[in-house]
């Protein structure tokens, strides 16, 4: 009996460990990207990553306004901070924090890609159909597309990963690929995609402008081809989308600043493309967006939009704007009341205005409704990635680049008449008017310009700055667009960023010059 | 009618009435309670061989001692040592040999555990000794057990009586007699004057050199005197010089070597211990806690430990193998005693207030403050306050804290028969913290039982729970963010108050809490409320299967679970949008199990050889959810409602596991008694580790040599013992959590909103490394040990070089992977050192005092790093400003930052966009046109001027523990200290920037630069425009703190026995009494920990933000046995 109780007990002592394969792992509610495509949703939701990512604080929430913003000729950066110091370091250099994070950001939004584009074909058949699959992977690779069309903007020549890194050791020591080639791989991309992918998306009243669609494929690639200046194909795609309007739901707004304006309630035809944020949501994580956070006034002057105030408008960038034209209002506070009530003109020295220049309104109208002075920094804005004014001026770039102004100007005065439509209602007003009579070359200046006007803050006109090739010691020298106190040092060089250190000293190959 | 009393002993018959109710109500406390009797589990199941032949007791003795773990207490001169004996048994009890011995003698033994008293059968019997009476008293152990056969002599006479089995003595002083000396063989001899005193009682403590005393190891327990390794102990009176809500209070400084830091003052705040060094970057650092057998158990209370036992060095650790690079720390509790039931009760209540405030300014000096700021930016505007207005207004350190008051009560109560033995204790404890609304209540219960359930067989349980209830206060965290109230109480205006005019709250105006709540209503009206349960139980076996060859198995459980609750009313200025509620809880199951076999043999008397083999199990799996909602219509309700939210915010879940498995084996042999050797060997494996390296080897050996032992120093009686011991052995850390070897996709919490409507979406996270595995510790050990003066003086120093390779470390990826990085075996560390001990006793005239000293020097050092490349880490409570940094050939723990030059003054080379007034840093660095650092000044202040400016190891740590007694009063004074450790004081950075207009330090302001107070080093105000990480903020840390002091006062046992109480002591005690130091912050010894980043406790210390405030507590108490 007490023999049969010490085995029992031994038995029980050991019967832990003698089952095999103890030690696997086996997780639950985390997923494993070898067993996670199993449905439609699972396929969608991979996909969704990425734009998820762009929605971030890292990306469209904030950082591109330290970096694609800070660097062009309208945006000024209040604070010389460690990293938020574009304006007065020339060159930026390989830590600068900001253009880190967007390397790293838009190559994680590139690997959810190709996590989407290598995984969804592996779910089984008979939970997703052949034309579902085809247009997830349409959907990932137009994204994928438009990030590299980023990254080779802003770093030059940078490495091509088109498969989902399973083994970082494989990739460790790539090389970058010259920009001509990451240029074909994104056209082919493109233009596999675009036909695949469906003319809308649809979610209540509210158009669904947050996933990409035929619409946007055929956008990004105007875009891309105008700037590789492959014009007849700019044109070609900018038509396209032009042509099928009403089939994608797009059109100008007839009033400019509900342009930026997506409020549940409101609708924005005008958006291609958008960036969705969600406020109050801390299981989205909050604080994802702080763009107007870094735009707005400080709210210790009694202004009631609470900001920080460190991005700003530089004074020359109102010079660009006729003082009648509409679009002026809507995209500068030019006037700010301080605690007492009483209004100032931003050249006021000591008053609200960051070093005595205009703040940037325009991103607050995608906040009307709101309550400004609590949750500036946690929104529910849509901000335009594109918009359909910006086709309308690819195709009237692109129409005059080949065959003059003549069929152009039908392109650029839709936006110029819109403009006039001051608070949206037909404004005496003739500013700006239509354009007529140019010159070739007089009409490349003025759809240069209404671009830098009608997309002004919006993340292009840096690269407008270097895909021109305008001479940068112009733009920022002495008698430039901005000036920088020390421009002489700017060389072509400055047209990139620098790869970050971080990366560069993990894998020194990308120091090797290429194309 | 009866007679009246007279009032003193009306209020003695009272007192005891009284006790003796306390006594059987407690007795109601506890079930299971049994009767005495004198046989112990040990004695049970020990079972010896002895052939001996006319030889010397003494011998025979000797030989008990070395063959088992008892040990003899005994008056050699009431005991006739020398004489012959024969005994021939074998395979039998000690009860058995110990009659065979004394058989026709009159000597009698007693027995409890491993300790056999031996004295004359005249001693033992209760009959009445006819000696003259001028002098009597009690002579007892320290728990109270009467000692019998205990010499007293008057000292320097032959006149001497000895102790009765009561421990009673009675003895004739001569006049002019000055004192009596009470002396027994294990025990401290001791010398008490005697003065006009009648009555002696005397406790007489263990001989500190303790060569008999027996150490629990790994799977097992040795003699001291057959040990090996470097294995400290904390015995149970070192536990209890003053009431602790946390063991760890009570270890702090007692052992070279082991470095507890508490993170900071909060009640139930963490604490960050070390053996050695911390060894790793991404893996844990702290040493593994073994409870009674029990891997993860929760840390007993102070009153509930026996003995704790820390194995500092690696072959001590190794038993432990994949967990043990962090050193060990083996906690064995209290059991059962058999005899008299024992009622032991422990009672105080200690008030307690912070030891410093920051001297800011009041609100007239504020209101000052922020004009001249204004006016230095904005020359010529208007004043914003008008400070003749303007009173002291309100301080806010005042307003958040408060007197603390801790009360704990503790009662045990021990007893037991031959067979059965319990030891049970319940604890409440209850700490109304320093800080308003912070609170933090405790109950603890334990349940020892350990049975002889046959000859052969025993067994037992110890049951524990605890069970808590807490309200937080945010501390050591950003207020705005998080509600810190510290933060909120340094900064925010003086000028206004807790209340407007109306009765509603008052917000900030002016400082940087723009429109803010105050610092009273987010300590008071935020609640963050926890609770919790713990149930452990731990079951053995052990069994002799045959002579020699014995079999322990163990299966321990422990079931955990909490509960955290919060809620943020919307008149808070953070939830203007709606009220908050949230509710987080998890649970978690902790399994283990272990069997060993022991085998012990001695051969031709000079070789003993003891093997242990076993293997171990051990498997966790935890659990969490967590939901919130926002907008609430009654605050009442608090979290309690989540239902009612107008927003349900996004719930989660997770669970994780892991598991292991162990088998081991251990060798000891002695030869001679002279020459010890270990040897150990473990192969471990682990679930959280890559599929091709499951599995690791973990060997070690050391080896003592007993100098003493030899024929040379016999004779020489100044040395009493003397030993050098050495040691080599690896070990390993798995503690990086789990499933960092697998490739995740994430999508918990990662939504994208389509056309506002939410939809998940999963992100990669990480990939897969099938390679991943431990970080191995290798340590190189050696030591001497010296005791002199028949124990009187103790001495060891150990010299340890411990390197730790293939660091589990978080490599960054080259970020176009889509990864931030992947955990990899890669690196180097090391860390050596030297620490010394030194245990004194001195006794004279009645008079004790007992020392122990230690003092403990490390160095840590990063020897390589992946790719040889900084490990810089932007953490730290201002975003973007670089902190610390991990460079090979540095120290780890080292600052990254500024040098700071002062201001600049006129007539200095000013850099464009400065000026004079403002901070000045030092410019070292450049850059080359290919962006390469050149080493060279190049202009321009920017990030490549940052350089180490310190690192916050310290040169050495010690402890000094002092205990003192006379006559009945007991004196206890503890010191700790640290030495050339520097701070980053992050407080001071945010208050004396003036980046803000937020309050400040009277200090900083006074002493701003203006145009007619150039001779400074703080700028001028409003000229910095960020934080800046520099030297200026770098503080010697350096501190020597009195830990302790207690006086206590034990009764008379005239007193005691009339109220049937066998001790009673009363004392006072003050915690914290008084710390020197340069630091200006709160208190030096802190850890800015609140994301409990594993980085940052094990390589990025020395950093004290807005820490919750350390307090002075002034404690009463009395411990009082039944």
């Amino acid at each position: 009996m007490k023999k049969l109780f010490y085995i029992i007990f031994l038995a029980l002592s050991l019967v832990w460990s003698a089952c095999n394969k103890i030690l696997e792992e086996h997780r639950l509610g985390a997923m494993a990207p070898e067993d996670y495509f199993t449905s439609k949703a699972a396929g969608e939701a991979a996909v969704l990553g990425a734009y998820a990512y762009m929605a971030g604080y890292e990306d469209y929430g904030n950082d591109i306004q330290m970096s694609v913003g800070a660097r062009d000729d309208q945006y000024k950066i209040a604070y010389a901070g460690d990293h938020l110091n574009m304006d007065l370091i020339l060159p930026v250099t390989p830590q600068n924090e900001k253009t880190r994070t967007q390397w790293l950001r838009i190559y994680s939004e590139i690997s959810c890609c190709n996590n989407a584009i290598s995984g969804i074909p592996n779910i089984p058949s008979d939970k997703i159909t052949a034309a579902d699959t085809a247009t997830l992977i349409a959907e990932a690779k137009v994204i994928r597309a438009f990030n590299y069309f980023r990254l080779v903007r802003m770093y030059g020549a940078v490495p091509y990963i088109d498969k989902f890194v399973t083994d970082p050791a494989a990739v460790a020591s790539t090389t970058k690929m010259p920009t001509a080639d990451i240029y074909t791989h994104i056209i082919a991309d493109l233009e596999a995609s675009k036909d695949k992918l469906p003319n809308k998306y649809d979610a209540g009243t509210t158009p669904v402008r947050g996933r990409v669609s035929k619409g946007t494929a055929y956008t990004v690639l105007a875009d891309v081809y105008l700037t590789r200046q492959n014009w007849t194909k700019a044109l070609e795609n900018a038509k396209y989308v032009i042509d099928h309007k009403a089939d994608f739901g797009y059109d100008l707004m007839s009033d400019f600043k509900m342009a930026f304006n997506f409020f549940p309630g409101t609708t924005s035809q005008e958006a291609i493309w958008v960036a969705e944020f969600k406020s109050g949501d801390a299981g989205y994580s909050t604080g994802r967006d702080q763009l107007i956070m870094l735009t707005g006034l400080p709210s210790w002057f009694g202004w009631n939009i609470g900001g920080w105030a460190t991005a700003y408008a530089s004074a020359q960038s109102l010079n660009d704007f006729d003082a009648a034209d509409y679009r002026r209002k809507v995209t500068f506070w030019e006037d700010a009341p301080d605690n007492n009530g009483v209004m100032h003109h931003y050249d006021e020295a000591g008053k609200p205005f960051p070093q005595s220049c205009p703040a940037i309104r325009k991103l607050m109208w995608s906040y009307i409704g709101t309550n400004l002075q609590d949750a500036c920094y946690n929104t529910d804005m849509k901000w335009p990635i594109y918009r359909y004014a910006e086709v309308l001026l690819i195709a009237a770039e692109a129409e005059n680049e080949l065959n003059g102004p003549v069929n152009a100007y039908q392109y650029i005065n839709q936006v110029r008449a819109r403009a006039r439509n001051y608070d949206g209602v037909l404004n005496s007003s003739l500013i700006p008017a239509n354009l007529s009579g140019l010159s070739k070359d007089d009409f490349r200046t003025a759809v240069i310009l209404e671009r830098k006007v009608e997309l002004a803050f919006e993340f292009k006109r840096w690269f407008d700055i270097t895909r021109l090739n305008l001479t940068l010691s112009t733009v920022f020298g002495p008698t430039g667009t901005d000036p920088l106190p020390n421009s002489s040092q700017i060389t072509q060089t400055y047209r990139f960023f620098p790869i970050p250190q971080v990366d560069t000293d993990l894998n020194q190959n990308l120091l090797l010059p290429v194309d | 009618m009866k007679k009246n009393k007279p009032f003193g002993e009306l209020f003695l018959c009272s007192l005891k009435k009284t006790l003796k109710i306390m006594r059987n109500a407690l007795i109601l406390l506890f079930v299971g309670v049994l009767q005495a009797n004198a046989i112990d589990t040990y004695s049970q199941k020990t079972r010896l061989s002895l052939n001996f032949t006319d030889t010397e007791l003494t011998k025979v003795l000797d030989k008990i001692e070395v063959e088992s773990q008892f040990f003899f207490l005994y008056n050699e001169k009431l005991l006739d040592t020398e004489r012959k004996v024969n005994i021939n048994v074998n395979d039998q009890l000690i009860t058995v040999i110990l009659d065979d011995l004394f058989k026709g003698t009159d000597v009698k033994y007693s027995i409890v555990d491993r300790k056999i008293i031996l004295a004359p059968d005249y001693l033992t019997s209760e009959s009445e000794q006819q000696v003259q009476k001028k002098i009597t008293g009690t002579v007892t152990e320290k728990n109270g057990a009467p000692l019998p056969g205990v010499n007293v002599v008057v000292t320097g006479t032959s006149l001497g009586a000895l102790t009765d089995v009561n421990g009673k003595y009675s003895l004739e002083v001569p006049q002019g007699s000055k004192s009596i000396t009470f002396s027994f063989i294990g025990k401290k001899p001791q010398e008490v004057s005697i003065g006009t005193l009648t009555q002696i009682n005397v406790v007489m403590a263990e001989s500190e050199i303790g060569l008999e005393e027996v150490i629990v190891i790994g799977y097992g327990t040795v003699k001291k005197s057959d040990l090996t390794v470097s294995v400290a102990t904390i015995a149970s009176d070192k536990l209890e010089a003053f009431p602790t809500t946390n063991v760890l209070q009570a270890m702090q400084g007692k052992v070279a070597g082991l470095s507890i830091t508490t993170n900071n003052g909060a009640p139930g705040s963490g604490s960050t211990i070390r053996i050695r060094g911390g060894s790793s970057v991404n893996a844990s650092s702290s040493p593994l806690w073994v409870v009674d057998g029990f891997p993860g158990a929760p840390q007993p209370e102070s009153e509930d430990i026996q003995s704790i036992q820390v194995l500092r060095d690696a072959s001590a650790a190794a038993i432990y193998g994949s967990r043990g690079a962090n050193g060990v720390i083996l906690v064995t509790t209290k059991k059962g005693t058999s005899g008299d039931m024992k009622v032991q009760a422990n009672v105080s209540y200690s008030i307690g207030q912070a030891t410093k405030k920051y001297d800011l300014l009041d609100a007239h000096e504020y209101a000052k403050f922020v004009n001249d700021r204004n006016e230095n930016l904005h020359p010529g505007s208007n004043p914003i306050f008008d400070p003749d207005t303007i009173g002291v207004g309100t301080n806010w350190q005042d307003v958040v804290l408060r007197k603390s008051a801790l009360q704990m009560y503790q009662v045990s109560v021990t007893g037991g028969s031959d067979k059965v033995k319990v030891y049970s204790s319940v604890k409440y404890s209850n700490n109304k913290a320093i800080i308003i609304s912070s609170f933090n209540e405790y109950l603890t219960g334990k349940l020892n039982l350990d049975a002889a359930v046959s000859d052969k067989t025993n067994v037992g349980m110890h049951l524990d729970f605890y069970h808590y209830n807490n309200n937080g206060v945010p501390s050591q965290t950003w207020f705005q963010g998080s509600g810190g109230v510290i933060q909120s109480a340094l900064v925010f205006e003086p000028t206004v108050g807790i209340y407007k005019a109306d009765g509603t709250y008052q917000r900030s105006i002016n400082s940087s809490q723009g429109g803010g709540d105050n610092p009273y209503v987010n300590a008071v009206e935020r609640k963050n409320q926890g609770t919790g349960d713990n149930l452990s139980s731990n079951m053995y076996l052990d069994f002799e299967i045959i002579k020699g060859l014995k079999l322990n198995t163990n299966l321990a459980i422990q079931f955990n679970s909490n509960r955290n609750g919060s809620y943020a009313p919307s008149f808070l200025k953070l939830n203007a949008d709606g009220a908050t509620a949230s509710m987080y809880a998890d649970r978690n199951i902790n399994l283990s199990n272990y069997v060993y076999l022991t085998f012990e043999k001695t051969f031709a008397d000079i070789h003993k050889l003891t093997v242990m083999a076993g293997h171990d199990y051990q498997s966790y799996v935890g659990e969490s959810f967590s939901a919130a909602g926002k907008g609430f219509t009654n605050d009442a309700w608090t979290y309690w409602a989540l239902g009612t939210a107008t927003t349900a915010l996004t719930p989660s879940s997770g669970t994780g596991s892991w598991k292991m498995e162990g088998i081991y084996g251990r060798l000891n042999y002695s030869l001679k008694e002279k020459y010890f050797f270990t040897f150990t060997a473990r192969e471990d494996g682990s679930s959280r580790f890559g599929a091709d390296n499951k599995w690791a080897f973990f060997p070690s050996a050391a080896v003592r040599w007993n100098i003493k032992k030899e024929s040379f120093l016999e004779g020489i009686d100044a040395i009493s013992d003397l030993s050098l011991h050495g040691g080599w052995g690896s070990n390993g850390n798995t503690d990086i959590g789990s499933y960092n070897s697998l490739a995740t996709l994430n999508g918990n919490g990662i939504y994208e909103y389509v056309g506002g409507i939410k939809q998940a979406a999963v992100v990669p996270t990480s990939v897969a490394n099938a390679k991943l595995s431990w970080e191995t510790t290798t340590m190189t050990d050696a030591g001497a040990d010296i005791s002199i003066f028949n124990g009187k003086v103790n001495f060891s120093a150990e010299y340890y070089n411990k390197v730790t390779t293939g660091l589990l470390y978080t490599v960054p990826l080259p970020k176009y992977t889509g990864y931030d990085n992947m955990y990899q075996n890669i690196g180097k560390f090391s860390n050596e050192g030297v620490e010394f001990t030194l245990g004194t006793i001195l006794s004279k005239g009645g008079f004790n005092w007992s020392s122990d000293f230690n003092i403990s020097f490390n160095k840590t050092k990063v020897v390589t790093l992946p790719k040889g490349t900084d490990l810089i880490a932007g953490w730290s409570p201002f975003s973007g400003v670089s902190s610390w940094i991990l460079r090979e050939g540095e120290a780890t723990n080292s600052f990254w930052g500024f040098v700071y030059e002062g201001v600049y003054q006129q007539g200095d080379d000013i850099p464009a966009g400065e000026a004079v007034g403002h901070a000045k840093y030092a410019d070292i660095n450049g850059r080359d046109t290919n962006g390469m650092l050149t080493g060279q000044p190049d202009g321009k202040i920017d990030g490549d001027d940052k350089t180490i400016i310190g690192n916050a190891n310290p040169k050495f740590t010690f402890g000094w523990t002092n205990d003192f007694g006379y006559k009945g009063f007991d004196l206890n004074i503890q010191l700790t200290g640290s030495y050339g450790n520097k701070m980053v004081n992050a407080t001071r950075i945010e208050l004396e920037t003036h980046y803000n207009p937020d309050n400040t330090t009277r200090s900083s302001y006074a002493d701003a630069w203006t145009p007619t107070h150039t001779n400074t080093n703080v700028p001028s105000l409003g000229s910095e425009t960020q934080y800046t990480y520099s030297s200026r903020w770098v503080e010697d840390a350096s501190y020597l703190r009195i830990q302790n002091i207690a006086l206590g006062y034990t009764l008379p046992s005239s007193v005691t026995n009339m109220l049937k109480i066998s001790k009673w002591r009363l004392y006072i005690s003050m915690q914290n009494v008084a710390i020197l130091t340069k630091y200006s912050g709160y208190d030096p010894e802190v850890i800015w920990n609140p994301a409990g980043s594993t980085l940052a406790s094990n390589v990025f210390r020395g950093m004290e933000y807005d820490t919750y405030p350390r307090t002075r507590n002034f404690t009463m108490g009395m411990n009082i046995t039944f």
